[in-house]
């Protein structure tokens, strides 16, 4: 389940966004989109990884390891491919207003 | 009396479900700060009002779809047993995530009551819920608890009864659910529940850095981590044995005593049957096994005291590196580590895993992990042929050696057998807390509570059939006359210490005469060509088929065949006996033995019932004694080079 790097997000071609997995640490960032694998995306759905929530890197181990994230005031360890599905964009008081 | 209604405790995993279970029921069910620490469904009786209301508490869960097992038996109950009330359990800190199953509950058509738990650790994060607002938003009734201190039980107690009631007279309209919601996609689902927690809900941000973040950053470090992890296994092995010794010595003290006094009081000719299958069948056999239980507590609590602080979690994180090496889940650490416990809920706590091929080979090696009934056997061995600065060590070993072990096999098996993709690492960190000795206590004392059923149940019966075995059939003729012998020395013109050490001798030649004369004795000789390549002798081979049915029963054994015929007032230790036997390298290759060898019937029934498969039992079964054999056999042989 490996994808190439992306230069840019499919939900508006924001040019901003980046995937979670090069997300820097600790920076607040805000979901833009989650896709993959149809299960996937649901269970992190569920896990109120969605569209618009506020999301951070708390630690990343190494290259393809597993991700330490907080959203929501819950901590998760995700793997780094579905990290990879994850788009982000940093939180800033533009986008603060879109939400 | 049958029980008036049933109501399901449902909730995201590690809510605190099992925690207000156990309050509202006077249960004393497992807990844990992890997610999956329920793995089936489990239920107790609230008694209320003269009234008797069945409880159900499920695995957790974060949506109705099901993706792994556990979350399929909470599905299950949840759509198929008609409940007559889903108590929705929300943990207080992570509101807006728990609601999104809660939204999903008050669509099945059954009535609900929310519980907003840990509503301290929410005001600790800075979030504030008015109940009254979201009752009113959401249209169910709300009952705020902190289950790990009983505040709101009553509460909760009285509100489930009088929903019930209601329910029962027909006036159940706040709480019912609007079946025609269904197939809400997920993000209108949040735009729902952001409406319910926008006028009840208030979040302060908090730039306070909190413990859990600080702990953290050095308990899931890439490095730090993992040697943090290794060395919180060394030290609970370590202190489990060094703290377990007075108690155990206090315990084979207690049991020499108490053979000592049985032998005095015993009329001499009353019986002599009977006295040896007290002494040597019952204390021989179930003392042997009791010895141990100060060994047993400590390790539970060790096991337990890690899971209450959240720190299970951290170690799937820090392994699901060297997991995936192995092509397996980082979650899989989870039962690997319960198994150094038992592998019963180890095999359990595999229902935890999406991937069913990952599920199986995780099955497949959890016996390899060390469970507390083979420490039993190290227990015994270790301090009888190592000195005291290597017996933390060397237990360490033997619990390296089950994990190498499990590491390659399970390489194997996810090259060959159960080939297929991972499924992708997800987990939830909870906040770390700090267990209260009460539930660590009590979750001791049931495994204690276990492990003397154990030894007064099924380990005093197989002890009584191996008496038996070894005590039956009475030789009739020697093949030679020891009496005239031992007389012919004793009227001899020998020196003292001669003499004592040739009637030790032929004393010790017509003991041997005995046992391999009766069933047990023949049984070993007929197994015997089979272990000799491995340095084992008759007895270690009874004892390895008695431990077939429970690990330590191998302990049980070899103090029934090492004291039959010989308990008198000077006996000595068992340890003491088997150094007398054997070197240091067979002790290594018993414990290497057991240790990698078919686990006991228990392990083999779970394995059956979790895989639905005989073959995968089977498998298990044979193909780790038959690994065992071979690791022993190269071992021994080139010990015995060296």
């Amino acid at each position: 389940m490996r994808h190439s790097k992306r230069t840019h997000c499919r939900c508006r071609g924001h040019k901003r966004c980046l995937s979670l997995s090069d997300a820097p640490c600790k920076k607040n960032m805000r979901v833009c989109s989650v896709d993959g694998n149809e299960n996937y995306v649901r269970r992190l759905f569920c896990m109120g990884i969605i569209k618009g929530q506020d999301i951070s890197v708390i630690r990343k181990s190494g290259e393809k390891e597993a991700v330490i994230i907080e959203s929501n005031g819950s901590k998760f360890a995700i793997d780094y491919n579905l990290c990879e599905n994850i788009e982000v964009e940093e939180e800033t008081a533009d986008n603060d207003s879109e939400k | 009396m049958k029980a008036s209604y049933t109501i399901a405790l449902a909730g995201n995993p590690n809510c605190g479900k099992t925690t207000l279970f156990n309050a509202l029921t006077g249960s004393n069910q497992h807990v844990g700060n992890y997610p999956g620490v329920t793995v089936e469904k489990k239920e107790g009786i609230l008694s209320i009002n003269k009234n008797k209301i069945k409880i159900i508490d499920l695995p957790g869960m974060y949506d109705l779809k099901a993706h792994s097992p556990e979350e399929e038996v909470a599905r299950e109950v949840l759509e198929n047993s008609s409940p007559d009330l889903i108590v929705s359990i929300v943990d207080s800190s992570s509101i807006e995530r728990n609601l999104f199953l809660t939204s999903q509950l008050m669509e099945l058509g059954v009535p609900i009551l929310v519980v907003l738990n840990m509503t301290d650790a929410a005001e600790k994060k800075g979030i504030s819920i008015k109940p009254e607002n979201l009752s009113k938003a959401m249209n169910v009734s709300i009952v705020k608890t902190i289950g790990h201190k009983c505040k709101g039980v009553d509460t909760l107690k009285s509100t489930i009864f009088s929903i019930c009631e209601k329910h029962n007279k027909g006036l159940d309209e706040l709480n019912i659910a609007k079946k025609e919601q269904k197939d809400i996609s997920p993000a209108k689902r949040y735009a729902i529940i952001k409406e319910w927690i926008s006028q009840s809900v208030v979040f302060e941000k908090t730039e306070k850095i909190s413990f859990s973040e600080k702990l953290d950053s050095v308990l899931t470090h890439s490095f730090w981590g993992v040697i943090i992890f290794l060395g919180l296994m060394y030290i609970v092995f370590t202190l489990v044995f060094v703290f377990g010794a007075p108690f155990m010595n206090w315990i084979e003290y207690f049991f020499a005593w108490l053979s000592g006094v049985i032998l005095s009081v015993w009329p001499v000719s009353f019986s002599p049957l009977l006295k040896s299958l007290i002494i040597d069948g019952v204390i021989g056999g179930v003392g042997g096994v009791i010895v141990f239980l100060p060994n047993i507590l400590l390790l539970f609590l060790a096991i337990a005291f890690l899971e209450g602080t959240g720190y299970m979690s951290r170690v799937a994180y820090v392994m699901d590196r060297f997991m995936n090496k192995i092509n397996l889940h980082g979650k899989s650490i989870v039962p690997m580590l319960l198994g150094f416990g038992c592998s019963v809920p180890a095999i359990m706590a595999t229902r935890t895993l999406e991937s069913k091929q990952e599920r199986l080979t995780t099955m497949m090696v959890v016996p390899l992990m060390s469970c507390g009934a083979r420490l039993t056997i190290y227990a015994l061995i270790i301090p009888a042929f190592f000195p005291t600065n290597l017996q933390g060590p060397m237990l360490l070993i033997m619990y390296v050696i089950g994990i190498l072990v499990a590491v390659v096999a399970a390489k194997i098996l996810r090259k060959t057998i159960f080939k297929g993709d991972s499924v992708p690492f997800i987990i939830e960190l909870p906040d770390y807390r700090v267990p209260t000795i009460k539930s660590l206590f009590i979750e001791m004392w049931n495994q204690g509570k276990e492990y003397l059923k154990k030894a007064g149940t099924l380990i005093l019966a197989i002890s009584i059939i191996l008496w038996v075995l070894i005590s039956f059939p009475k030789i009739q003729n020697y093949s030679q006359n020891y009496s005239n012998k031992i007389q012919t020395i004793q009227s001899s013109t020998l020196e003292q210490s001669i003499k004592s050490v040739q009637i030790q001798d032929l004393n010790k030649q017509k003991q041997e005469e005995i046992l391999s004369n009766t069933y047990a004795g023949r049984m070993g000789k007929w197994i015997e060509p089979a272990i000799k390549p491995l340095g084992f002798d008759w007895k270690i081979g009874t004892a390895l088929i008695g431990a077939l049915t429970a690990k330590e029963m191998f302990v049980a054994q070899l103090g029934i065949v090492n004291s039959v015929g010989e308990a008198d007032e000077n006996s000595i230790p068992l340890r003491d006996k088997l150094k007398e036997q054997y070197s240091g390298l067979v002790a290594f290759c018993i414990m290497l033995f057991c240790l990698i060898s078919s686990p006991c019937v228990a392990t083999f029934a779970v394995t059956k019932r979790e895989s639905n498969s005989w073959v995968f039992a089977s498998v298990q079964f044979f193909g780790l004694t038959v690994i065992a054999y071979l690791i022993t056999f190269i071992v021994y042989q080139v010990g015995s080079v060296l």
